[in-house]
């Protein structure tokens, strides 16, 4: 048996060896490199049929690797175990299948192409997240490959990081993907207060209806964001931006049915809740029909194939709600099969048309029929004004907020800075003291936190300060978590840890950037990325620290000191959830301003951005 | 409405459009790509005043940066000696040396912002928001569905009227409104409205309307050129719209007026009224300054160091042949190519395999202007170049095998049920076929194959039988008269007029690709983007008549009985040849051309493996055989962005001929048309032949260079994001522009040098042909083209500048080569596509 389970760890861990490999070879060694990652790749496909035999011939229902623990306290462990299943395996012998066969597409397609590593990269990065999603013996480890998932696919979308709208549609989908993180965040806090022997594969949960209903809602809101559910549908072709490779294998197959896998795995919290049930179908019909009427107006083919896609997807998540297991999964494999090879062929599609035309002549279609049919037309080509409704009602009224908090006069923002030490230092030193013992001070803290994470996000001057503002942010929203916590002085200060090594990272990156001349003003693009990539690199990292990214010691700061937030203090927990989901998008401006949407094409005034 | 503001300067809409339609990309839809130059609205400036031009207004590139130059220089490919020529031609008093230090040690200046988008951006001054990404997403999502050719599968209700009155009647019809606003939607429906009454509210003083109109359709110049061009060109599209630029304007300003009236409330000031900003000229000439001299030098430097190894090579040609007499030897065959760049290394080859065969090269239409129209179809297509319009229309009488189908870009099913049947049965199938069509490429129904354009055992109406009747307004075939102008001229043109081989094959081309939307680009550009095997075909049967060789005769050209043409086309990314109505010839000849056929596979083999040496996916060493079919699999495969390379690295026309060049290596980068000036002492012939040949291969030169210049603005970046939009184009993104120009992949191996004509004939005669063509002169005066002339008897050149000859005596000592083929199987490959790294691919020139 410990053969068979060691299996799981090489699924996992052959393509981080194969990314280890690839990192060091120079660009020019496109034929390595492709193989390389193929060959990681090739090992997790070997691996994920073996154990469906595995599982078939021995008649198992699942096996469970268990791996070293992380954390361990009285409350909860956090260990990294794996797990098979066969909606697990099923996934990621697809996953294994279509990579490869993306690779061998790609090897000769992005030929010469600048980025030709930084792809192989990303795409083997996404499908280890894939594999340790779908493989994940709990939700931790899930949440980790799920990130994952969410920050490849913002490297692949601004690939071609030079171009405007490319950065500005990674950073609309980053966005919402931070959203459903977060949620998911939330939903792992809820299942650790109460139900903390959840494991997959375990019996439906019985307890406390309330919170099992809470939990599946945000993992069900996790699931619409990642597979592109109204009313989220409309980043699914905005997504379109990188190689047809990457958005075949993204957005026409394996990031997109993520969520369907996402709601299999979480089935415990929904599967005896009708009414959860009637949500998830409905919402699933109402995709369907919504994405159908779009994908059916699109005039750009992979907008249309994208819109196509996620209206089976909703289609899926209504076989997922009446419990059709098996027909979800072979509807999920069959559907990414068809799309992901749709979009590669994509562009042979005028060839063919044309041709076609030529010989029939198309009939004009339908002449205006009725009202009805014109107003859902209008309606479709509007998108239903769902991307209208985010954009323009939601970021556009948070924005305004943020220029009020602007308007705030606080003086110089190290004071706070200050004020967070002393707070933090008379907490340290004389815990019994009377302002630690106010309850609702770590609301406050985090009110002050929200003032400056909110006036980051407005502002458009100088890169520096709105880090500055960030990282007075995080002081705070620490100094909230670690009273809360009671002042456990291991969880601060691993969480402290990674945000003064981020926030350290940051300054001394954006200084660097400011001393050799760098524009860091943040009213438009800069595109630093292709004059300092290792600037841009390192920077990245300490969003990503700052974002509590799971290789971070932020995330498991974060992850151990929510745990101590109890579920009475729900407004403290939605203050909090709300200030999670701003720093990381502030964060992922901040690199997209600075370092993407490459100066010279972007350039105003007349910066063909449309292009 | 405002009360129109003070006419300080009076606005001209139809100057105002006509200036737009003038500088806007005149791309048509990408089935019809035709190579052009981009800058042909500036075509009677000088060519760096134009570029210098267009770089000031629209902030394009339009040399290389001055590191780059530097780069050549250190690689040897920009020569001192060049460097100090081109010093003294421009004054020769100056120390060149002393000059040449101050340019090789200028640094480059960061740009000046472009002119043109200058007011419009000021908006942003006064919204929460981005004005064009409000705007621009919904605007192109409107004018996508009402031009979409079939893309989508509900289509916009159609419309007589164009894209307002479609938009109106939408907007009538429906619950839902297209705008925000009630102000909006009241303006929208005033037909009466002007442009001129929506500017004043929007921009309010009249001085700023023509700046305020070239910054908002410049910021998507792709959709505001393919409107233009359809609003002129309306028959490119197989379902006809009627695209005005007017209407995109209007609707623009409405959807302006929409956002800007939801963000700062009814009652707004327009923006001029706001701005301390002067209205500009953006057209203008702008002041020379030290940096774009020396650009302009280098630009220079590097084109003239590359003519002068091509002028060298044929220098010492000339000393070596000597006065060598053209011997008569018996001839196997000859055979007339198209002027492509592509079919030099072809001819190449031929000549080397058999010594007794003579290669031509034509325009590859033939003279042929015609309509094509496939059996059965309902569309025509143009099989002649861009600029001609056919009065002739040429029928397939026979049915052809029918197409297959690739479900998966057929359309979707409207119903729940076909929908989901669909996803279950299509998912199975793309599963299967992705796994073969990766491992196993073949050609596929989806796949452009340049044989397919034409039936190859299908009749086709040549002869005109019925000269009353009309088909589409068109004459059905030729009538004999017409045929033997075509022939005559043809045939004269070229010098071909005795000394026929038995056979004479009509060789057109064509190019085979896969998952390209481009593909129209690596077609014959003389031809419309098309192959050509339609007009070799009918070229061959109509000279192959007796009627139309009696009357040549009495022309002068005899043509023997038993010279037979055979029309033909080669496939530039397969290496294939096909012939054609071989079976109709007399067994004598069949047996020949079976001969001939050996000579055409060998010379394909080295002509292969030549092009191989580009090809990373292909290992030149094969044996032929595997070589040939590694080269076809590869022009089946979805996965490869360059199944050929185009025109990419093109440079030169040569128009003489074929043996004053013979054993000149010249790297595939020459078009080559044959011209024989002792047949022409007046030079009318050559006027003839130049006139479409210089707009159709300095058009091309043109686009590459452009392309290659700045491939984000003028060319339409790399392939490998785009999204084939409506059918009609390729944007990067579904909230994007439409990208024109050429894709990266075309360009990379492609040397942004000016085209080189070189042409065979007495200095004298060539003025007078040239002064007496405006269009011709200003193609060379303003420097668009290089023009350097071969005395045919002593082999001087000169070179033309602004309507003078100078002598020219190369500076450069060409080398001469025994093993050709080591050289080339030799020569190193591109590491990285950074222009000075990737263009070090393309060989030196060379003798054997």
């Amino acid at each position: 048996m410990t053969t068979i389970t060691s299996l799981l760890w090489i699924i996992i861990l052959s393509p981080i060896v194969s990314l280890g490999f690839i990192s060091g070879l120079p660009r020019v060694r496109e034929t390595a490199i492709s193989r390389i990652m193929m060959a990681g790749v090739l090992a997790g496909l070997v691996g994920g049929v073996a154990l469906a035999l595995v599982l078939f011939f021995r008649n198992l229902p699942s096996l469970t690797a268990s791996g070293p623990t992380l954390w361990q306290n009285r409350e909860h462990s956090f260990g990294l175990d794996l797990h098979a299943d066969p909606s697990g395996l099923t996934y990621l012998i697809l996953a294994s299948f279509l990579t490869t066969m993306v690779i061998i597409f790609s090897k000769p397609y992005l030929h010469r192409e600048e980025g030709y590593k930084r792809f192989f990269l990303i795409l083997g990065c996404f499908y280890l997240g894939i594999s340790i999603v779908v493989l994940a013996g709990n939700l931790e480890v899930l949440f980790i490959g799920w990130e994952i998932v969410g920050v490849t696919s913002f490297f692949l979308i601004s690939f071609y990081h030079e171009r405007y709208l490319a950065v500005k549609n990674a950073y609309k989908v980053v966005s919402l993907y931070r959203v459903a993180d977060v949620a998911m965040l939330v939903g792992i806090w809820i299942i650790h207060h109460h139900f903390p022997h959840f494991h997959f594969g375990s019996d439906p949960l019985t307890g406390n209806e309330i919170a099992a209903t809470a939990a599946a809602c945000t993992f069900l809101l996790a699931a619409l964001v990642k597979s592109g559910q109204f009313p989220f549908s409309f980043w699914v072709p905005r997504a379109m931006e990188g190689p047809t490779t990457s958005s075949a294998i993204f957005y026409g197959a394996l990031s997109t049915h993520l969520g369907v896998f996402l709601l299999l795995r979480t089935e415990a919290f929904w599967q005896h809740n009708l009414i959860l049930k009637l949500i998830i179908g409905s919402l699933g019909l109402l995709t369907y029909f919504s994405c159908k009427w779009m994908s059916l107006v699109q005039a750009t083919v992979k907008a249309k194939i994208g819109y196509g896609s996620v209206a089976q997807i909703g289609l899926i998540f209504i076989e997922v709600a009446c419990g059709w297991v098996f027909l979800a999964l072979l509807h999920l494999v069959l559907n990414s099969l068809y799309r992901c090879y749709q979009i590669l062929v994509s562009p042979s599609t005028l060839n063919y048309q044309i041709q076609n035309q030529i010989f029939l002549p198309k009939k004009n279609t339908t002449p205006l029929a009725s009202r009805w049919n014109c107003t859902l037309y209008v309606l479709a080509v509007h998108e239903f004004y769902l991307d209208r409704f985010f954009a323009e009602t939601l970021w556009h009224n948070l924005k305004i907020l943020g220029s009020m908090m602007l308007k705030l006069r606080l003086g110089r923002t190290g004071f706070f800075v200050l004020l967070a030490l002393a707070i933090g230092s008379v907490s340290l030193c004389w815990p019994q003291n009377p302002i630690t013992r106010w309850s609702r001070l770590p609301e406050a803290m985090v009110l002050v936190g929200w003032i400056f994470v909110f006036r980051s996000f407005s502002t458009r001057g100088p890169a520096t300060s709105a880090w500055g503002m960030l990282m007075v942010n995080q002081l705070f929203l620490f100094l909230a978590l670690w009273l809360e916590s009671n002042l456990n002085h291991f969880e601060g200060a691993l969480f402290l840890t990674g945000v003064i090594f981020a926030g350290v990272l940051g300054f001394l990156v954006l200084t660097h950037l400011h001393r050799s001349g760098a524009g860091m003003d943040l009213d438009q693009f800069h595109g630093h990325a292709m004059r300092h990539p290792v600037a841009a690199r390192l920077f990245v990292l300490a969003v990503l620290a700052i974002a509590g990214f799971p290789i971070t010691p932020t995330f498991l700061g974060e992850e151990l000191m929510l745990s101590h937030i109890a579920d009475e203090q729900w407004i403290l927990m939605l203050m909090i959830i709300v200030n999670l989901v701003l720093d990381g998008l502030v964060g992922m401006a901040l690199y997209c301003k600075i370092f993407l949407g490459g100066g010279r094409i972007t350039r105003p005034p007349l910066n063909f951005r449309a292009a | 409405m405002n009360a129109i503001p003070s006419l300080d300067e009076s606005f001209d809409e139809a100057r105002v459009l006509h200036l737009l339609r003038e500088h806007l990309p005149a791309q048509a839809p990408i089935k019809d790509f035709v190579h052009h130059n981009p800058l042909h609205a500036l075509q009677d400036l000088d060519f760096f005043d134009a570029s210098l031009l267009v770089s000031r207004a629209f902030g394009i590139d339009t040399t290389l940066s001055l590191a780059d130059y530097r780069q050549f220089h250190r690689q040897g490919r920009i020569a001192d000696e060049i460097i100090d020529e081109l010093i003294r031609r421009k004054s020769p008093a100056h120390d060149s040396p002393e000059q040449r230090h101050q340019i090789l040690h200028l640094e480059d200046t960061p740009p000046a912002p472009p002119r043109v988008g200058s007011l419009r951006t000021k908006w942003n001054k006064f919204l929460p928001f981005c004005l064009e990404d409000r705007i621009e997403p919904i605007l192109f999502r409107w004018l996508g569905g009402f031009l979409d050719q079939g893309n989508a599968d509900w289509l916009m209700p159609p419309c007589e009227g164009g894209l307002l009155a479609s938009l109106r009647q939408l907007e009538q019809q429906s619950y839902a409104s297209l705008f925000r606003t009630d102000e909006a939607r009241r303006l929208f429906h005033q037909r009466e409205l002007t442009l001129r009454d929506l500017l004043a509210r929007v921009v309010g003083r009249e001085s700023y309307f023509e700046n305020y109109l070239v910054d908002q359709q410049f910021a998507h110049r792709g959709w505001s050129g393919l409107v233009s061009v359809i609003e002129q060109r309306p028959e490119t599209l197989f379902a006809p719209r009627k695209a005005r630029l007017r209407d995109l304007i209007h609707f623009e300003m409405i959807l302006e007026i929409d956002v800007i009236e939801q963000a700062l409330g009814p009652g707004w000031e327009p923006l001029s009224h706001r701005i301390h900003h002067h209205p500009m000229d953006y057209f203008s000439p702008p002041d020379p300054d030290p940096a774009q001299q020396a650009l302009q030098l280098w630009q220079e430097a590097f084109e003239w160091t590359y003519y002068d190894q091509v002028l060298a090579g044929i220098s010492f040609l000339r000393t070596r042949q000597g006065q060598q007499a053209d011997e008569q030897k018996e001839l196997t065959f000859q055979g007339v190519f198209c002027v492509d760049d592509r079919e030099c290394s072809l001819r190449r080859y031929l000549e080397a395999s058999d010594p007794a065969c003579q290669t031509y090269g034509a325009p590859g239409f033939f003279g042929v202007v015609a309509y094509f129209k496939p059996y059965g179809a309902c569309h025509l297509e143009k099989n002649c170049p861009a600029p001609l319009t056919p009065i002739h229309l040429i029928k397939e009488l026979k049915p052809r095998p029918r197409r297959g189908r690739v479900p998966m870009h057929d359309q979707q099913s409207r119903s729940f049920l076909g929908d989901l049947l669909a996803a279950f049965a299509l998912g199975a199938g793309s599963g299967l076929r992705l796994l073969s069509d990766l491992m196993n490429p073949s050609m596929r129904p989806d796949i452009m194959h340049s044989f397919s354009h034409m039936n190859a055992n299908g009749e086709l109406s040549i002869e005109c039988t019925d000269p009353e009747t009309r088909e589409e307004g068109l004459k059905v075939g030729f009538e004999v008269p017409e045929m033997v102008e075509i022939v005559g001229k043809l045939l004269s043109g070229i010098g071909l007029t005795k000394n026929f081989a038995p056979l004479v094959y009509i060789v057109a081309h064509g190019g085979t690709t896969a998952n390209n939307p481009h593909h129209a680009a690596y077609d014959c550009g003389a031809c419309s983007g098309r192959p050509g095997a339609l007009n070799a075909r009918v070229f061959a049967a109509m000279a192959n008549r007796t009627d139309v060789r009696n009357s040549l005769t009495k022309q002068g050209i005899h043509i023997p009985r038993e010279t037979r043409f055979i029309a033909a086309m080669h496939d530039t990314s397969q290496d294939h040849l096909r012939y054609y109505d071989v079976s109709q010839l007399p067994m004598t000849s069949q047996k020949q051309h079976a001969e001939n056929v050996r000579t055409f596979e060998k010379a394909l083999d080295s002509n292969a493996r030549e092009r191989a040496r580009r090809f990373a996916s292909i290992e030149r060493n094969l044996e032929p055989k595997r070589l040939r079919r590694a080269i076809e699999k590869r022009s089946v495969s979805y996965f490869e962005p360059r199944p050929e390379l185009g025109h990419g690295s093109n440079a030169l026309c040569y128009v003489g001929r074929r043996h004053s060049i013979k054993g000149l290596f010249l790297d595939r980068r020459a078009f080559l048309q044959s011209y024989d000036s002792l047949q022409d002492p007046e030079g009318e012939t050559l006027l003839n032949l130049l006139t479409p040949l210089v707009p159709v291969c300095g058009g091309i030169n043109l686009e590459y260079y452009f392309s290659r210049m700045d491939n984000h603005k003028m060319g339409c970046g790399t392939k490998l994001s785009h999204n084939v939009t409506g059918l009609i184009g390729v944007t990067n993104s579904s909230d994007g522009d439409l990208r024109t120009g050429l894709p990266f992949q075309m360009i990379e191996n492609h040397d942004p040098v000016r085209l080189l004509m070189m042409v065979e004939q007495k200095t004298e005669v060539i003025h007078k042909q040239v002064a007496s063509s405006p269009t011709l002169a200003q193609w060379f005066d303003h420097g668009w083209v290089h023009l350097v002339t071969i005395d045919p008897d002593n082999g001087d050149l000169h070179r033309y500048e602004k309507g003078k000859f100078h002598p020219y005596h190369p500076i450069a000592k060409v080398e001469k080569v025994e093993d050709l083929e080591k050289l080339i199987r030799e020569h190193e490959r591109m590491r990285t596509s950074q222009i000075y790294d990737a263009t070090r691919e393309n060989m030196p020139v060379v003798v054997s």
